[in-house]
């Protein structure tokens, strides 16, 4: 919001008036009322299998028209390449052919799901959700910090945010036009009808498969299948004849075309994968192969979420689009190159080491922060697996100012644009999911 | 860096701004100009919009049409009419009716 010399960011001048205007006791008491309704929705996150609440800092995070103009290119051109990278992974493999991966990343890769290669889904689409992470850097651009084309998880605290803030907050609204994020749930059920394959009706049946309530995300799944008007419906509600899937209901059976799944492959089907699930349908996979469903976001797109693969895309997008990437990664060091890991191992102590199968910070170690002793065990870690983990510098992120209980402080925060694959093209939700620190900003 | 809620983190509204256009500057544009903006693109929020609820079940708008094939689970339990259901006495449904309504 403040530029170094503490003069308002042009971006940021209508709303810190209208802010100025409401005054910081009113501001506080709405935000208080705000963070209590959310308490009572129980809107919450999950921190190491436990539910906390996932609060929501009023001061919203604004980002001009031009820069999301750019966000938006880059996010849409990482999905491109990635849905490319994965169909061409899953049939010829000509990148490996052609020397732009090397065939290492695939057959080490826990992710591969051998039972998928040939398959190509009806539209084409493999990554019908997506979720790209960004951070600004020291200079103030965006970077990609990891791709999420699994299951990406956040977007109904978007939705959930705006609809706090338009209602706690309504004049804010009229200081700047600011782009609507609710057509979401109507876009992501089109995306999911358009991904059915030929044999559904002229209304393809769509369902949100969650694991259940306990889930840590089951807020969100039980929302999105409302607000798409579909079923929500968990593994014990459908059921496989003859190599097509036929949800329970009180009428009787009713054919499925678009599974919106949102558990993890290895429980998806125990024919399949882990025999013990109880999260999955016996058959999935196969009336998937026979073209009878289609599940969302794909099986088997984990190798595109692999921390590793994420070190090629810039060059997955030159070779499968011929185009320059128009987002950078973060710098990364990849552990299985020995001169790499030699050189991470000497300065462990200033960089952020991650499991290149990890998501939602698990497994992450940062070295400033970490003991003596984390550093040991990570170094054996390392030296064990070099393939298993890569490395990234502490990147100094961009801060927006925050509600704590002293008054508005700077905060570090991220953000995750949302994309939609048609088919036809790929829709990034205007908006995003800005996740912020708690702790205080290092200036 | 971690920012999200595993190290205690939560989340902002994220806005987006739309690009404007001033009446005397023709086509798009800087954010940073404020008067009496128009912006060029259709998807502004509005505060007072109630058209999106995230209560609201678009269902109760649609017929959800029901297979007729394959048969229903259920179809494996024999129907049975109910006519010829004996009561507890054993006899069957209807004599037992038209004894109770005797009885009355």
């Amino acid at each position: 919001m403040f530029a170094p010399d503490g003069s308002v960011h042009p971006t940021y001048q209508a709303l810190h008036d209208a802010l100025a205007g409401l005054g910081l006791e009113e501001f506080r008491a709405r935000s208080e009322s705000l963070a209590r309704s959310y308490l009572d929705q129980g809107i919450t996150f999950d921190y190491a299998g436990e539910e906390r609440p996932f609060p929501i800092d009023a001061i919203p995070r604004v980002i001009a028209a031009e820069e999301w103009t750019r966000v938006s290119a880059g996010v849409t051109q990482r999905v491109r390449a990635l849905e490319r990278f994965l169909d061409d992974l899953y049939q010829d493999q000509q990148a490996i052919t052609d020397g732009v991966i090397p065939a290492e990343l695939v057959t080490s890769s826990t992710y591969v799901v051998d039972a998928m290669r040939g398959y190509t889904p009806p539209n084409g689409v493999r990554i019908h959700i997506s979720g790209i992470d960004l951070v600004r850097d020291g200079a103030g651009d965006f970077r990609v910090l990891e791709d999420n084309v699994r299951t990406p998880s956040g977007v109904s605290y978007v939705l959930s945010n705006r609809r706090a803030m338009a209602q706690g907050f309504p004049e804010l609204f009229a200081a700047r036009p600011v782009r609507r994020v609710g057509e979401y749930p109507g876009r992501l059920l089109a995306a999911l009808q358009a991904a059915a394959p030929d044999t559904a009706g002229e209304e393809a049946t769509v369902v949100v498969l969650t694991p259940g309530r306990f889930n840590s995300a089951y807020f969100e799944h039980s929302l999105l299948a409302r607000t798409m008007g579909v079923d929500l419906v968990e593994a014990s509600d459908l059921v496989e004849r003859g190599e097509r899937i036929y949800m329970r209901t009180t009428a009787g059976l009713r054919r499925v075309d678009v599974i919106y799944k949102r558990t993890d492959d290895e429980f998806l089907d125990p024919e399949v994968f882990r025999p013990d699930s109880m999260l999955g349908v016996p058959g999935l996979v196969r009336s998937i192969l026979a073209g009878n469903v289609v599940v969302a976001n794909a099986i088997g797109n984990g190798i595109g979420d692999d921390k590793l693969t994420y070190t090629y895309v810039p060059d997955l997008i030159r070779y499968y689009l011929a185009e320059e990437p128009i987002l950078p990664n973060v710098d990364t060091w990849r552990l299985e190159e020995p001169e790499s890991l030699e050189e991470v191992l000497d300065r462990l102590d200033e960089l952020v080491v991650k499991p290149v199968d990890g998501s939602g910070g698990k497994g992450i170690v940062i070295g400033p922060a970490a003991s003596l002793e984390e550093l040991g065990v990570l170094r054996e870690r390392l030296q064990a697996d070099p393939r298993g983990w890569i490395a990234q510098p502490v990147v100094q992120l961009s801060t927006v100012p925050t509600l704590v209980e002293e008054g508005p402080e700077p905060r570090h925060v991220d953000l995750r644009p949302f994309a939609l694959n048609s088919g036809d093209d790929v829709w990034v939700l205007p908006g995003g999911l800005t996740r912020v620190a708690r702790c205080p900003a290092a200036r | 860096m971690i920012v999200n809620s595993s190290r205690g983190g939560g989340s902002k509204d994220t806005w987006v701004l739309a690009p404007v256009r001033t009446p005397d500057a023709g086509p798009t544009q800087s954010q940073s100009q404020s008067q009496a903006p128009e912006a060029v693109v259709d998807d502004i929020e509005d505060p007072l919009d109630d058209s999106y609820d995230e209560y609201d079940d678009p269902r109760e708008d649609r017929v959800e049409p029901v297979e007729a094939e394959p048969e229903p689970v259920t179809s494996a339990i024999p129907l049975i009419d109910i006519d010829d259901v004996a009561d507890e006495t054993g006899a069957p449904a209807d004599t037992a009716e038209e004894a109770r309504d005797d009885a009355q």
